[in-house]
């Protein structure tokens, strides 16, 4: 069936201003039936013809057209994809990332990629961000491998120096995977967030349950939204 | 709205998508009676002379130029209200700033008023008006078959082809003309219906008029020595041209300051050309006579008495045209032309002899061109039209050379054409797909960027950077929280420095850091004054403010996206 389109929508469909089109008809250079200034109306198809023939960017407006799975930006969801585990092994600094990135949810096929990428990124500056807590992330986000967003919490068997701001040996991980910059940075405020409050540090050196940390999470979230950050 | 059956038959054809088809078969109506109205003219006119030559043996007779100029400027000032003059100028604003909408009444008021100049005497040419009439005719149709501007424009140049066509019997010239001069554009949409519109108002000039090619001559056949004559001459004719643009011009300016009413002008004036007549009748009418015996080497007077010819018929011509008679340029240019072209033969005649040249009726044929093409600025129009009225092929080598080098040295000394001149400083040309096209035809408001959050007079800084968060922009109007007028505009750039100051975050209003008077655009400004405005202030983007009404922001990279599609849209067939 062929579609119609009256002049608002075919003005929509070309993401061009009514009167663009109103203007060009009446010059001449957007054929409608003669006289029907009053009301035009288009076939789709046609209008799609005469628009690629000029160059033109058809269909719903670019914000529109690139339609992006909204991730999950709650972190506590993050948390939760992303796992808890206590007794983490590892004598050093890499063997600690790298198990870290064995339990993350990254795929298989991607994990020594993404290891390399986190090993690189650790050297270039410490992730260790004081009070025992580190954040070990890749440079690059990681994309097409849809991957969600996701915080794996690792507790380590014994404090390691991440060479951290404040010298203290770290004691907890949080692995922080993202598919893009932006979700990476609401994240990694949120997480900021709650590390700036020492109640929460503290609750951390004892090794919760992954059900009281989520819990604990949420609060903070919360308090968060309150804050209107 | 009711729809008259003519525009309903139009807008089946466009139902059908087929606009080229309705343009030609519209062209084809237009180039037709375009054709008329230029053979009743032509016809109009000899029988007025006719009737004029009979006054012959009495005394008074140099006042009938006069009087013919002042019954034209009464009849075109008075009776149907237009302006004095051949009416190109007034064409090619019209194509260029109205979308070729042209009154009714111009499809005839200066065929009479032409009619009157020329037929009493007057020194000036029936082609202009005609193509001014063939033209409103184009327009007119165009309006009653519902053609929007672009092909009403098409049309309007199918009247003035097929008027060049039919009168000199001359159809490419036609085409030529209306391309080169009067639209400025070659598409394969013009010229179709162009086309078919000459052949048209050819045809029915010829069935009206009888199929003879004007100025029909004998065989020449130029050598060598003649393409490199012609390059002299070249540099002759187009002294002459800049020489007659001038006097017509100034002509005009100083007959303006005369205190009187324009048909007294145009009395004195034609008086004036009258008593030249009364001893130099040459002078008198379009003077096709003169160039038809200039080519066929029938002239005898000498070479210093041709050269007063020349003067005195560039002196009537510019007192016809500049005391308000009503005709164009294009008769005069040709007898001026072919004056200057046997002149100059003389004179190298005299210097080194010719016995290695044409004839000197061929001279006569390429000043022709070389002052249409110099006047005009138009070297394809002086070329085809001399071509056209002579079946002169034999001679387009030195014909190019002519009105080609002639073109080129006239812009040397006058930038614009006769024709453009006026027109151009008053910023009345604008030719289709150029820069000036584009932006004049784009509005504010179709760039306008409405997606702009505002603040409000109350906010403070802490306000600002809250919104900062959220706004991909830069700039962020104030606006008054009671009545929405707007206050100010705050550029992050300034402000920038104090945004990171957490103490001012309270302590500072936006209203103390707007700039209350920021530099803005109202939304009918023309976009290249909005250009001109950016450039001049360094500005990226700007508000537009309707009274104290903030509407939006309109900035470089809205308008080059809208700029491109506009032109892509407007030049690609």
């Amino acid at each position: 069936m062929l579609m119609r389109m009256n002049i608002r929508q075919a003005a929509d469909y070309l993401n061009l201003p009514v009167q663009t089109l109103q203007r060009w008809i009446a010059q001449g250079f957007l054929p409608a039936p003669a006289g029907a200034s009053l009301a035009p109306s288009f076939e789709k198809d046609w209008l799609t013809n005469w628009a690629k023939s000029k160059n033109l960017s058809v269909g719903a407006g670019a914000k529109e057209s690139v339609p992006k799975a909204t991730p999950a930006r709650s972190l506590v969801q993050a948390l939760e994809r992303g796992g808890v585990f206590t007794d983490v092994q590892g004598d050093t600094v890499d063997e600690a990332l790298a198990q870290a990135a064995v339990l993350s949810p990254v795929p298989r096929d991607h994990l020594t990629e993404f290891t390399r990428q986190l090993l690189d990124r650790e050297r270039l500056c410490s992730t260790g961000q004081g009070k025992g807590v580190a954040i070990p992330h890749a440079r690059r986000p990681i994309e097409d491998t849809g991957v969600e967003a996701s915080i794996t919490t690792c507790f380590l068997n014994t404090p390691l120096d991440f060479k951290a701001i404040d010298g203290k040996p770290v004691s907890t991980l949080f692995l922080l995977i993202s598919p893009s910059v932006d979700v990476h940075l609401h994240l990694l405020s949120r997480l900021a967030f709650c590390l700036r409050d020492n109640s929460f540090v503290d609750f951390l050196s004892k090794k919760p349950l992954p059900v009281d940390l989520l819990a604990m999470a949420g609060e903070f979230e919360a308090k968060v939204a309150e804050a209107g950050l | 709205m009711t729809e008259n059956p003519i525009t309903g038959m139009a807008r089946r054809l466009f139902i059908l998508r087929h606009e080229k088809v309705a343009l030609v078969i519209a062209g084809v109506l237009v180039g037709c009676c375009s054709g008329v109205a230029a053979a009743l003219l032509s016809s109009a006119i000899e029988h007025l002379s006719e009737l004029c030559s009979h006054a012959k043996q009495y005394w008074w007779v140099f006042i009938l130029p006069g009087l013919g100029a002042a019954l034209s400027s009464l009849f075109l000032n008075k009776i149907v209200r237009e302006g004095a003059g051949h009416g190109v100028p007034e064409l090619i604003y019209s194509v260029s700033r109205r979308g070729g909408l042209l009154r009714f009444r111009s499809s005839f008021s200066r065929l009479i008023s032409s009619c009157l100049t020329i037929g009493a005497g007057g020194s000036a040419g029936p082609e202009a008006p005609v193509v001014m009439s063939g033209s409103a005719i184009g327009s007119n149709i165009a309006q009653k078959l519902g053609f929007p501007a672009r092909h009403r424009i098409t049309l309007v140049g199918c009247g003035a082809a097929a008027a060049i066509a039919s009168i000199f019997n001359a159809p490419i010239a036609g085409i030529v003309f209306t391309l080169e001069v009067v639209l400025g554009e070659w598409t394969s949409i013009n010229v179709i219906p162009i086309g078919v519109a000459a052949v048209a108002g050819t045809h029915v000039g010829r069935l009206l008029q009888g199929n003879s090619i004007r100025f029909t001559h004998a065989h020449f056949n130029p050598g060598t020595w003649d393409i490199a004559a012609a390059f002299g001459l070249a540099l002759a004719t187009a002294l002459v041209s800049v020489a007659l643009s001038r006097m017509i011009r100034h002509s005009g300016k100083i007959w303006a300051k005369l205190p009187s009413s324009p048909a007294g002008r145009a009395l004195l004036g034609g008086t004036c050309v009258g008593l030249i007549g009364l001893g130099v009748p040459q002078v008198l009418g379009e003077g096709y006579g003169q160039v038809y015996s200039l080519i066929h080497g029938q002239y005898s007077p000498g070479l210093l008495l041709l050269c007063a010819l020349l003067a005195l018929k560039m002196l009537a011509t510019s007192l016809t045209l500049g005391s308000g008679g009503s005709g164009g340029i294009f008769a005069p240019g040709l007898v001026v032309g072919s004056f200057t072209g046997v002149a100059y033969f003389r004179l190298l005649d005299l210097l080194f002899g010719v016995n290695h040249l044409a004839p000197e009726g061929c001279y006569a044929l390429l000043g022709m061109a070389g002052i249409i093409g110099g006047m005009l600025q138009a070297p394809l129009t002086g070329l085809f039209l001399v071509v056209d009225i002579t079946s002169g092929y034999e001679v387009i080598l030195p014909l190019i050379v002519v009105s080609l080098v002639s073109s080129s040295v006239c812009r040397y000394f006058e930038s614009d054409s006769f024709y453009l001149k006026d027109l151009k400083a008053a910023g009345g040309l604008i030719r289709p797909g150029t820069d000036e096209r584009v932006l004049e035809d784009l509005q504010v408001s179709e760039v306008l960027e409405k997606d702009v959050s505002h603040l409000h007079n109350h906010m403070s800084l802490a306000d600002l950077v809250a919104q900062i968060k959220t706004s991909h922009r830069n700039h962020f109007p104030v606006l008054e929280q009671e009545t929405g007028n707007f206050l100010g505009m705050i550029d992050l750039a300034k402000v920038r420095p104090y945004l990171f100051s957490r103490e001012l975050y309270g302590a500072v209003l936006v209203v103390d850091i707007m700039d209350p008077y920021p530099p803005a655009v109202s939304p009918e400004e023309r976009l290249t004054d909005v250009l001109e405005l950016m450039d001049r202030i360094q500005a990226f983007s700007l508000p537009v403010v309707s009274g104290a009404r903030f509407l939006g922001m309109v900035s470089k990279g809205t308008l080059l996206d809208h700029y491109r599609r506009e032109l892509i849209v407007q030049t690609t067939y």
